[in-house]
């Protein structure tokens, strides 16, 4: 049987992340082919819909990305998807989901390697985790 | 300072004391109408009902023991538009804090809404109520020994019927109101406490509805300690059972699998305030092929889709919010612990933000804020 | 060498240097509408700015703040797509000829040898390019080969060749697929016309070299600044871990050495870099904060954190990040032969020597002005200062000694980048106040009408770029296709070789007509590579631009993933499928906008409102100015002579009489402010006159409402006649005041109402004002003794020099210490002030006859002013701005800037800048017949909305109001940004955001998981 590739969905903001991810490109950065990445425009618009609707449909893992604490495109979208995620790690963590399934990073335009560091770590912890349970199970 | 007095009661009979001041609210026009449970005429259970006419204050009981609906929920309707003339609620402690959360979500207006508080001992499942009286229990008769048993701080229901499991550990039996009618420490054959805002009671006052006198029995604090400890005790105790059962996804899975998806805890729950929730809007129809494709990737897919992550953003929205009355769970024809599974959660999270839903209309929910220094990220993760 | 037709004409402005300065200049300029030149020397534009990773006081990056429409990218790329702007990247001046109003400029292109057009930056020349030099950039600790990006965000993206070290072996010529390398491009010449010329030339920093004794250059361990900046940002080799030279090893103890090339005439830089304290400070921070455990030791002669909110920095440096500070003259820095540790002897200030070792030193370099600054300025007739600095009028900061050609920014002289950006801003103003009256606007491109936009079946073209065959090497084209055809509504797919040249552009177009195309999928580089062709491509021919979607399979995936193509084609068919999904759900969008109320209100008629206001009208806008008191002037009325020798009175003359003639200017006296109301695109404020209310209906507010002395509450202040202000005094010289000439002892005391708890910040004008006086007590009574106790001297860029000169002249300072203040005693009718001086060890008490206080700058209480105008004020009182780096003059909220006192404590030329500053970014936005809407605006879906308000709440631009009749949320589209943090906030999807609604986000999510 061939390794588990874990599959990372990403939620990355316009202005930082999205552009520190094509820095990557550009300056060749090697990571691996985990992440599926949805554009939005702020961290902020990051609704816990998604983020659940990933880890049912069987994401392994999600990756929110955004602009350093002050460097908010939006003033303070990324504060806002900080305070939100934590209360949605609360209810994952209830559910049973208590590994780190989710992360939330900020990574802005100038931090090409930063971005790709990230993706091959969480890929990395993500095999040591395992495929995400829900596949298994309930098929909600 | 809020002001303090008695009630002082006739024939043994508390209710009549406490319908007699409230229809003293009515005729001397401190408000237009009285929110208050109201006795069923087959008397097997209580319903909500907003009176205005003094002479209909009869039947009436304060302490009902049934909750059928949060009137946290009827607050707002009444209140959301136009409120002109002052109204009166009757209330327990869990409506009251609900309304408080629902005011922060402008979803109630508190200005012309006259809030009564009344101590609780506990609600029973409408079903059950009903059953007891069936069974040949009088209303009245129980009231009278509840009553009793609040003199003393008791949590049990006598002769060995329940209360619901969430008023069992709810600990919050003291309502925050405009006025409030104190029941635990006081012998409710003689009186029963009333403790009025300062500024309503100057106005009781010059319309000679009352005087104030008198202090609160000495053991009323102890007494209330001991109910509060108790369904924390309570409390914590579900809490821990909850946690061994549900310790992993399997078993929250396991203990969600029959959720028919009915979406009764929401109409229930007194904080879900949305008109139409999103579960229901066009952002959860799915294209028809959409369902065979899921089907295709896991095999197999449980239909109707989106019941779980129903239970799970309908947590992510309200959890910080939930003041635990346990409506859901009362409402649930699949018997889930809704309830326990906010509190449990919710007891978390809102330790997180420091924050006690219902506790204060100024307080600002967690999710409507933020602060730029919390919740420390390492590195930038969390 | 090729000769081109001269373009530009007498309307546009010609911008050289693009650092932060220019860019700002620019950005402005071609806001208002005007065609501006972006000449930059390099081969990229930027300036000093990619070099910054974090900037104080925020520690956050926050540059993308400066664009004046936020949101927006960092400036370097704004400047790149603005329509307006046209980037001559690596050109030069050669000729500047005609006069203010009409110039012709020879510019010379320089030969980049690479056609930015073609260049994918595949990077196979850099792999075969044999020649590696030291990279410029971060100051030489990396390296580069003779073809280079010259860093890895480059505007332009494309790669150079440097001249000086290329071999021309040409075997980079020979990797170029695209064949975008020629090595025998020319020099091209070329003559641009322009009205105005704005200099933003900034500054070199100094060259550690010539300060031998500090070793750099023969001690490994030793850094400049510059160095280190590098060393600590993200995007160094070490990704910021602050590492030693030598041997890589984790630095543990580090020594700052400040003012080096600074505060020094022994290498010709008397003048003080005004920001290196800061620069240092925080680079120390940043390092701290990479490499915990750090200990980092800092030797100053004085600190000096003059700007807003950064005396309190430095407090947070000392407090929470434990950096140390000791004031100190270096003896000697000697190098330790085996482990390369540094050795320092320093004479500390009670003229003691010690002795510390550390395995790294950073030399904090100053300013000096750029190279070759002579010539150029030789050619234009420009005129530069003692130091080399561009020399300029104190009351007319951006003009330079050229008619029509103005200044801003480092070339004035040392400056930081909230200083810097309010000077490109305030050239701008001025620039376009020049250009005015005899330029028009260039006209705007016409686009063909677009057809309907009804809501009709998706009929999707799918192109697959493989970007000159670059992405073949990892993604299998052939499944991608294979794989895209089977997906829903698409009904074309084709594979293209560079989508973004005009060859496949107009294959597209064709395909678009061939196949009734009506969205588009672009699969390869990222949006950001290829949005402004394609969008231009679009617009040409009627097509909606908002129904183009990009699959990013080229950053994203191709680069990423070289070595795992099965991989790579599976997450790139993914990543098609994607975009197809959104493709099939996207709307068009027809952008609506917003009349713009072309009239300015300005609050506060003192020297920044009237600057403002004349700035805002002499660009053609009405204004109305507020004042509170029956006439004009502020402070200004208060202040007779400046340290350099100006007269603030003529000033205060000039400036009322120019408001008063000025047709377009309305003032309003004795007037206040009542009540104010957003509207969908304006604003509308109620004034109270002495005769009545009235509405007033504007587009723009500029608030500049001033500060006032300080009362003092110490010293005997009020309760001995002898202890005055600096300003009395101030008042009483100029007035020649018979007292004055009895005065044989004059001591002055620093910091009072500053630095300390009540005021935790500094003035940052005191030092200035008190060696200004303390100078002409002297001259008027040469046998004065004059003593200034301080705690830091911060008479920070050229004011240095008067500081230089007091002491030369007698005057005598002395430190002391909050601990340890001077204490003021009255005995026989005589005060005297004693106070401990550290140099000798012991106290001395000094004999006042009079005592001069440098009382502080508060502002004036604005509380209720911030209430009715929903703006922010910091914890001293004082407006607070969007974003203290790069948005220093503007509110969050649209349209709404501060200058003047009531930002933040100023000297009057300071405040000149803010206030043609704050006219021009109101400028910009005025200029407009429309406030154009963004794209992705937020809606409310009425049915579902409960009213709960948490859209309101969360709505960062106030653009959200609850409709309070309704019950329901309301959106002013002319205010929303279109973040979609309302559509999040609202629980059941009654906020909606344009195409990316929560429906569409999920099926694109849908679509990802595979």
């Amino acid at each position: 049987m061939s390794e588990f590739e874990p599959r990372i969905v990403a939620f990355l903001c316009h202005w930082c992340t999205y552009t520190g991810a094509d820095l990557a490109g550009t300056t060749r950065q090697q990571y691996p082919p985990s992440i599926r990445v949805i554009h939005l425009m702020c961290s902020g618009a990051v609704d816990s819909i998604y983020v659940l609707k990933a880890l049912i449909d069987g994401a392994d893992g999600v990756l929110i990305g955004g602009c350093h604490p002050g460097d908010c495109h939006y003033q303070t979208g990324n504060y806002k998807a900080r305070r939100r995620l934590a209360i949605l790690k609360g209810i994952l963590n209830q559910m049973g989901f208590t590994e780190d399934r989710v992360l939330l990073k900020w990574i802005s335009a100038s931090e090409g390697k930063l971005f790709a560091d990230t993706v091959t770590k969480m890929t990395n912890d993500l095999k040591k985790m395992g495929p995400n349970p829900m596949k298994q199970l309930w098929n909600a | 300072m809020a002001k303090q007095t008695v009630l002082k009661v006739s024939e043994g009979r508390p209710e009549k004391a406490i319908q007699g001041f409230l229809k003293s609210l009515l005729e001397k026009e401190v408000v237009e109408a009285i929110l208050v449970p109201k006795g069923l005429p087959s008397g097997d259970g209580f319903a909500q009902t907003l009176i205005h006419d003094p002479e209909k204050m009869d039947g009436m009981c304060a302490l009902s023991l049934t909750m059928p609906v949060q009137s946290a929920k009827v607050a707002s309707h009444l209140s959301i538009k136009n409120l002109n003339k002052k109204v009166a609620a009757v209330l327990k402690a869990c409506e009251i804090r609900g309304i408080v959360e629902l005011a922060k979500f402008l979803q109630v207006k508190l200005d012309n809404l006259l809030l009564i508080g009344v101590d609780c001992p506990g609600t029973f499942e409408v079903s059950d109520y009903s059953k007891m009286v069936q069974e040949g229990k009088e209303g009245e008769k129980l009231a009278g020994e509840i009553l009793t048993g609040m003199e003393r701080g008791e949590t049990v229901a006598p002769q060995g019927y329940t209360f619901r499991p969430a008023c069992r550990m709810c600990e919050y039996p003291i309502p925050k109101a405009d006025i409030h009618i104190k029941l635990f420490g006081y012998k409710a054959e003689e009186e029963v406490g009333l403790e009025i805002e300062e500024k309503l009671g100057k106005e009781l006052e010059e319309k000679g509805l009352l005087s104030f006198s008198g202090n609160e029995p000495s053991s009323r604090n102890e007494v209330v300690g001991k109910v509060v400890a108790e369904r924390t005790k309570k409390r914590d105790a579900v809490f821990q059972e909850f946690r061994g059962i549900v310790k992993d996804l399997q078993s929250f899975l396991d203990r969600f699998s029959t959720c028919i998806r009915c979406h009764n805890c929401m109409v229930a729950c007194p904080i879900c305030y949305c008109k139409e929730c999103v579960f229901k809007t066009a952002v959860f129809e799915h294209e028809g092929d959409q369902f065979l494709r899921w089907a295709d990737r896991k095999g197999g897919i449980r239909m109707p889709t989106d019941t779980l992550i129903f239970h799970l953003i309908r947590m992510s929205h309200m959890v910080t919010s939930c003041i635990g009355c346990g409506l859901c769970d009362s409402a649930c024809p699949s018997r889930l612990p809704v309830a326990t599974l906010f509190r449990s959660v919710g007891e978390k999270i809102q330790k997180m933000f420091n924050y006690v839903p219902g506790r204060d209309v100024n307080e600002v929910p967690p999710v409507a804020t933020f602060k730029e220094d919390e919740l420390k990220i390492e590195s930038g993760s969390i | 060498m090729a000769q081109g037709k001269m373009r530009g004409d007498k309307s546009s402005a010609l911008v050289i240097g693009a650092g932060i300065a220019g860019m700002q200049s620019a950005l402005l300029l071609a806001e208002m509408g005007r065609k501006v030149f972006l000449l930059e020397q390099g081969p990229a534009i930027g300036g000093y700015f990619p070099l910054l990773d974090k900037t104080f006081p925020t520690n956050s990056c926050g540059v993308c703040f400066m664009s004046p429409t936020p949101p927006a990218f960092c400036p370097i790329y704004e400047c790149h797509l603005h329509d307006n702007i046209e980037l001559l990247p690596y050109s030069e001046v050669k000729k500047v000829e005609g006069t203010g109003g009409d110039f012709r400029v020879s510019i010379v292109r320089k030969p980049r040898f690479v056609d930015p057009k073609r260049c994918t930056l595949c990077e196979a020349c850099i792999k075969v390019c044999p020649v590696e030099v030291e990279r410029e950039f971060g100051g030489g600790l990396e390296k580069r080969k003779a073809i280079y990006l010259p860093y890895p965000q480059a505007i332009p993206h494309s790669l150079v060749i440097d001249p000086r070290t290329c071999t021309r072996c040409g075997e980079c010529v020979k990797a170029c697929a695209p064949g975008a390398i020629d090595l025998d491009m020319k020099e091209e010449e070329e003559e641009i016309g322009a009205g105005a010329i704005l200099l933003g030339f900034g500054f070199e920093p100094f060259l550690a070299q010539k300060k031998g004794e500090y070793g750099f250059g023969r001690y490994e361990n030793v850094l400049t600044s510059v160095q280190f900046e590098r060393l600590i940002s993200t995007s160094s080799p070490t990704q910021g871990f602050p590492v030693r030279v030598s041997d890589g090893k984790k630095m543990e103890k580090i020594a700052f050495i400040q003012c080096v090339g600074s505060r020094d005439p022994s290498c010709g830089q008397d003048h003080c870099s005004t920001i290196c304290c800061m620069y240092a400070t925080k680079q120390a921070m940043i390092a701290k904060e990479r490499a915990s455990g750090l200990n980092v030791t800092f030797f100053y002669m004085d600190i000096r954190p003059m700007g807003k909110d950064y005396e309190r920095y430095y407090e947070r440096a000392k407090s929470e990040y434990g950096i140390e500070y000791i004031r100190s003259a270096i003896s000697s820095v000697k190098e330790l032969q085996q482990t390369k540790n540094l050795f320092i002897t320093y004479l500390k200030e009670d003229g003691i020597f010690e002795e510390r070792e550390f395995d790294s030193v950073i030399l904090s370099v100053g300013f000096t002005p750029p190279q070759n600054i002579k010539d150029i300025a030789g050619g234009m007739g420009l005129l530069l200062n003692q130091q080399g600095f561009c020399q300029t009028d104190e009351f007319h900061p951006a003009q330079t000694s050229v008619e029509g050609i103005f200044v801003g920014g480092a070339f004035r002289g040392p400056r930081d980048i909230p200083e810097t950006v309010v000077e490109g801003s305030s050239a701008a103003a001025a620039a376009a106040s020049f250009l005015a009256p005899n330029a028009s606007s260039p006209s705007r491109k016409e686009y063909p009408m677009e057809g309907a936009l009804g809501e009709e079946i998706p009929k999707i073209g799918v192109f697959i770029c493989h970007c000159g065959e670059e992405l073949k090497k990892s993604l299998s084209l052939f499944d991608l296709i294979l794989g895209t055809k089977l997906l829903r509504e698409v009904v074309h797919i084709e594979e293209v070789g560079l989508a973004c040249l005009p060859e496949d552009l107009d294959l597209i177009k064709k395909r678009i007509g061939e196949h009734g195309l009506n969205r588009i999928v672009i699969a390869g580089c990222s949006h950001r590579e290829i949005r402004k062709p394609m969008e231009e491509m679009a617009k040409g021919m009627g097509f909606n631009p908002y129904l183009i979607e990009y699959a990013n399979i080229r950053e994203q995936c191709a680069f990423v993933h070289r070595d795992l193509p099965e991989l790579a084609t599976e997450k790139a068919m993914v990543l098609i499928r994607m975009a197809v999904e959104r493709a099939r759900r996207i709307q068009p969008i027809r952008k609506g906008s917003q009349k713009v109320e072309k009239r300015g209100l300005v609050v506060g008629g003192g020297v920044a409102g009237m600057t403002a206001s004349l700035r805002l009208a002499e660009q053609g806008y009405e204004v109305c100015l507020i004042e509170k008191e029956r006439e004009l002037g502020g402070n200004l009325r208060d202040s007779f002579y400046t340290l350099r020798g100006s007269n603030p009175q003529s000033l205060l003359q000039d400036l009322i009489q120019k408001v008063k003639n000025h047709p377009s200017i309305r003032p309003y006296f004795e007037t206040e402010i009542i009540g104010f109301e957003k509207r969908n695109g304006h604003y509308k404020t109620k004034i109270l006159r002495p005769d009545g209310e009235e509405s007033l209906e504007h587009g723009a507010l500029i608030l500049a409402t001033g500060g006032r002395e300080v009362v003092p509450k110490e010293y005997l202040y009020g309760k001995d006649p002898r202890v005055i202000t600096q300003r009395q005094l101030e008042k009483m010289i100029h007035l020649k005041d018979e007292g004055l000439k009895e005065v044989r002892s004059a001591v002055m005391i620093q910091c009072v109402g500053s630095r300390d708890e009540e005021h935790p910040y500094c003035s940052r004008i005191c030092c200035g004002h008190a060696v200004k006086n303390a100078l002409k007590l002297k001259e008027q009574n040469h046998s004065a003794q004059v003593y200034v106790l301080y705690r830091d001297v911060r008479t920070y860029g050229f004011y240095e020099t008067y500081y230089h000169e007091a002491r030369g002249k007698g005057i005598v300072f002395i430190r002391y210490d909050l601990e340890k203040k001077p204490e003021v005693a009255l005995e026989n009718g005589r005060l005297s002030v004693s106070v401990f001086d550290p140099a000798m060890g012991s106290r001395v008490s000094l004999p006042a006859d009079r005592l001069i206080l440098s009382a502080g700058v508060e502002p004036n209480d604005n509380r209720d002013l911030a209430k009715i105008f929903d703006v922010d004020l910091n914890p001293d009182g004082f407006f607070m701005e969007a974003n203290p780096k790069s948005a220093p003059l503007d509110s969050v909220d649209r349209g709404k800037f501060f200058c003047g006192l009531c930002h933040s404590p100023n000297f009057i030329e300071d405040s000149i800048s803010q206030g043609n500053a704050s006219a021009a970014r109101a400028g910009a936005l005025l200029s407009k017949e429309a406030v154009e809407e963004k794209a992705y605006l937020a809606n409310v879906i009425k049915r579902l909305c409960c009213g709960c308000g948490l859209c309101v709440t969360v709505c960062p631009y106030g653009a959200r109001a609850l409709n309070e009749e309704e019950v329901k949320a309301e959106v002013m589209e002319s205010l929303c940004q279109g973040c979609g943090n309302c559509v999040v906030a609202c629980r059941n999807g009654a906020s909606q955001q344009r195409n990316f609604d929560k429906a569409l986000n999920l099926a694109v999510l849908d679509a990802a998981i595979d």
